[in-house]
């Protein structure tokens, strides 16, 4: 992992800074006489703070323009508000712009499909990916790329079809907790599926180690311990197996020392579930692709480094597992197999990374 | 003079703007809103709100507690209804200005009371708020204890611990003028027997009244300037005697007079002007004294553009809390109570002003 003692920035908190920079300008040109702030943190309950401050003069007009201020903020949300179902459960509807850009879509898409399962609604699912009713699906530049590589490609994995029919059922599922509890419940879990093209073309990696490396520029204390997992990798060849790293899709293409790497896996899903489906085991510290293997049959291991309730890192907090995930530290997924295991709050230097290896028994 | 003109309320804002940097540079804030208010009419604001959207449900929430917490501000500092006669009257102490203005809202009062035919003297009750938080830092405590409590003197009024007396927010002149039409008096400041006997040694003399303030300092006294003109004052027989402000009262203006004692005690300030041939000001405060006095009197007003920080000095401002346009005079006003209209107190225009006022 890389070491950093920069500030651990929570979501969009680089874009309040900014614009909180801009506003004090603006107030530092003396015109501005009386201010209201709130701030909102992620977190349960939801850790806030709001003031009022400056001329009282001004006072009575605020509520005012709070009022019109929270009125901006309606009309947002209802912009991005899907209307009320009207098809069956079969059709499904993505909230672009509101829903998460990222791997959590295919919580999501496990989630819709039980649904259409228990609802007793014919295969296949049709997905409608849903702009908003300003048809602005609020695409930046890192959402664009896990839209069209992400999220879209992901309806192959499970057998899913995208459809332009709105009045779709969309439930706000991007974490598992909802699925463990209907697991728990008797229901079956749905795998992931790679395409029979992409299996063919990643078969050369039957019975390799993967190890998925986290390389990214936010959240660096989240990023995989290279040196670490450098030497775990010599450990396990020295044992005889074969092992390939694949890269952040940032670093891709760049050799990690002199390990074989799958760069095709780094850029493309189908690609990278095949990898996953065909390897001996997958190995991760927490990051989004290890939704793939949760969501399949072969064994996986993932290091996830716990922090302390109220981190502004808050997705890896005992808090965050038991309210989203549905799991209390130490707790496994009830329809993982004993060799698909969440290493818990260990780091993954040499030592943890052997000890977990071995306890796998494989 | 340099520097921004900052806004009554501005520091307070940047200041507390710095801290929400600071804490949101602290990495936990994700999504903000924020409301900016400047002074007009309208009130001119601006808000927005930014960052993780995936937040955003939860932000009306947070805002309709803020809008809540103001209310309560102002519920705090919002008077009972009014039960007495006209004869009493509350100052609102937390919400009112306390600064000359309050001066405006005392002969506003007695206008009421004389009007209604309520009994003298007027009975001014001081509210400190219904958590009995009068707001005051040291300025605004100076103010209160110098200025405001003091002036009753200065139109027979008394203070009464009373509540129920009537409020009416009026801080500028402009409902005078209409009452000045329909034929009403308008009071006139007159400092008590004590202070004006204290002060008949200055009679005849030209009083100049200094603004050397810190706050907006674009709008203090050019002290060269004035000095020449104190000179030139002299050196046709007039007996110059400034009045500085408050911070610098002791402060010498060799070779000239200065009144220390005018400038801390606003009884003896309002028996010079009372005594004075003519009192000189810029745009500041005291010139209300004047303003409600029967001394001759200039006021160099120089305006700024509206839109301007300094909303206190665009046409816009004295149009609506004046009521006159650039270029009128108070009705009440004499020929020698004058407001210079957007001349800079140069040597120059001083002098023109005198020589016009005397003609």
């Amino acid at each position: 992992m890389q070491e950093t003692d920069q500030v651990l920035r929570a979501h969009g908190n680089d874009v309040v800074v900014a614009q909180l920079e801009k506003h004090l300008e603006e107030a530092k040109k003396g015109k501005v006489a009386y201010a209201a702030v709130a701030f909102i943190a992620h977190g349960s309950p939801l850790p806030y703070h709001c003031n009022h401050f400056g001329d009282s003069w001004l006072e009575q007009a605020m509520p005012h323009v709070l009022e019109e201020l929270i009125k901006g903020i309606e009309k947002h949300l209802d912009i991005r508000t899907l209307p009320a179902p009207t098809l069956t459960p079969d059709h499904v509807t993505y909230n672009v712009p509101t829903g998460p850009m990222s791997y959590d879509s295919l919580v999501w898409l496990i989630n819709a499909e039980m649904n259409r399962i228990r609802e007793g609604a014919p295969a296949p699912l049709k997905v409608h990916f849903w702009h908003g009713k300003d048809q602005n699906p609020q695409l930046d530049d890192v959402r664009a790329k896990m839209y069209y590589n992400v999220a879209k490609p992901a309806l192959r994995l499970l057998g899913a079809i995208e459809e332009n029919q709105e009045g779709g059922w969309c439930e706000h599922v991007y974490t598992p907790a909802p699925i463990v509890k209907r697991c728990r419940g008797g229901e079956k879990v749905p795998k992931f599926k790679a395409p029979d093209k992409f299996l063919a073309e990643m078969r050369e990696y039957s019975d390799y180690v993967t190890i998925t490396l986290r390389e990214a520029p936010y959240w660096p204390h989240r990023n995989s311990n290279l040196k670490a997992w450098s030497k775990f990798a010599k450990y396990l060849t020295d044992k005889g197996e074969k092992v390939v790293f694949v890269r952040d899709t940032d670093k891709a293409d760049e050799p990690f020392k002199n390990w074989p790497i799958c760069p095709m896996a780094s850029h493309n899903l189908m690609a990278r579930a095949a990898l996953y489906e065909v390897a001996k085991v997958n190995l991760f510290v927490s990051n989004g692709p290890v939704s793939i293997a949760m969501f399949n049959d072969k064994p996986w291991l993932e290091f996830v480094k716990i922090e302390p309730d109220g981190h502004t890192y808050h997705m890896n907090t005992p808090w965050f597992w038991r309210q989203n995930c549905g799991l209390e530290v130490g707790e496994q997924y009830p329809w993982s197999s004993d060799k698909q295991r969440i290493v818990w709050d260990k780091k993954d230097d040499l030592e943890n990374l052997i000890e977990a290896w071995d306890a796998l028994a494989l | 003079m340099s520097g921004v003109i900052r806004a009554s309320g501005n520091e307070v804002v940047v200041e507390q703007l710095e801290k929400m940097l600071k804490l949101a540079n602290e990495g936990k804030m994700s999504y903000c809103a924020i409301a900016m208010l400047a002074h007009g009419v309208p009130v001119q604001y601006v808000v927005q709100h930014f960052g993780d959207t995936w937040l955003q449900p939860h932000m009306a929430g947070v805002l309709k507690e803020l809008a809540a917490d103001v209310d309560k501000h102002v519920a705090q500092r919002t008077l009972p209804e009014p039960t007495e006669p006209a004869d009493y009257v509350t100052y609102n102490v937390p919400a009112g200005s306390l600064s000359y203005d309050f001066l405006i809202w005392l002969i506003n009062a007695e206008m009421t009371r004389v009007r209604e035919k309520g009994m003298a003297p007027l009975k001014v009750k001081f509210w400190h708020g219904h958590d009995h938080n009068p707001q005051l830092d040291e300025q605004r405590a100076r103010m209160y204890f110098n200025v405001v409590k003091p002036s009753l003197k200065l139109i027979g009024a008394v203070e009464t611990k009373q509540m129920g007396g009537r409020f009416e927010p009026v801080y500028t002149p402009k409902p005078f003028l209409e009452y000045f039409k329909k034929g009403e008096t308008i009071p006139k400041f007159r400092a008590p027997d004590n202070e004006r006997k204290q002060m008949l040694g200055f009679a005849d003399c030209v009083t100049i009244t200094l603004r050397e303030a810190t706050h907006w300092p674009h709008r203090n006294s050019n002290l060269e300037e004035w000095l020449a003109f104190a000179s030139y004052l002299q050196k046709r027989g007039h007996r110059v005697v400034f009045v500085r402000d408050f911070e610098k009262a002791t402060e010498t203006l060799d070779p000239f007079e200065i009144s220390p004692d005018a400038s801390r005690d606003i009884l003896i300030r309002t028996a010079l002007y009372g005594v004075a041939k003519a009192n000189l000001f810029v745009s500041n405060g005291p010139a209300t004294l004047a303003v409600f006095g029967d001394r001759p009197w200039l006021q160099f007003v120089q305006l700024e553009a509206d839109g301007h920080t300094y909303y206190a000095n665009t046409p816009a401002f004295w149009l609506k809390f004046h009521g006159l346009k650039v270029g009128e005079q108070y009705p009440w006003s004499t020929k020698q109570q004058r407001l210079v209209w957007n001349k800079k107190d140069n040597f120059e225009n001083l002098v023109e002003e005198w020589e016009s006022l005397f003609s």
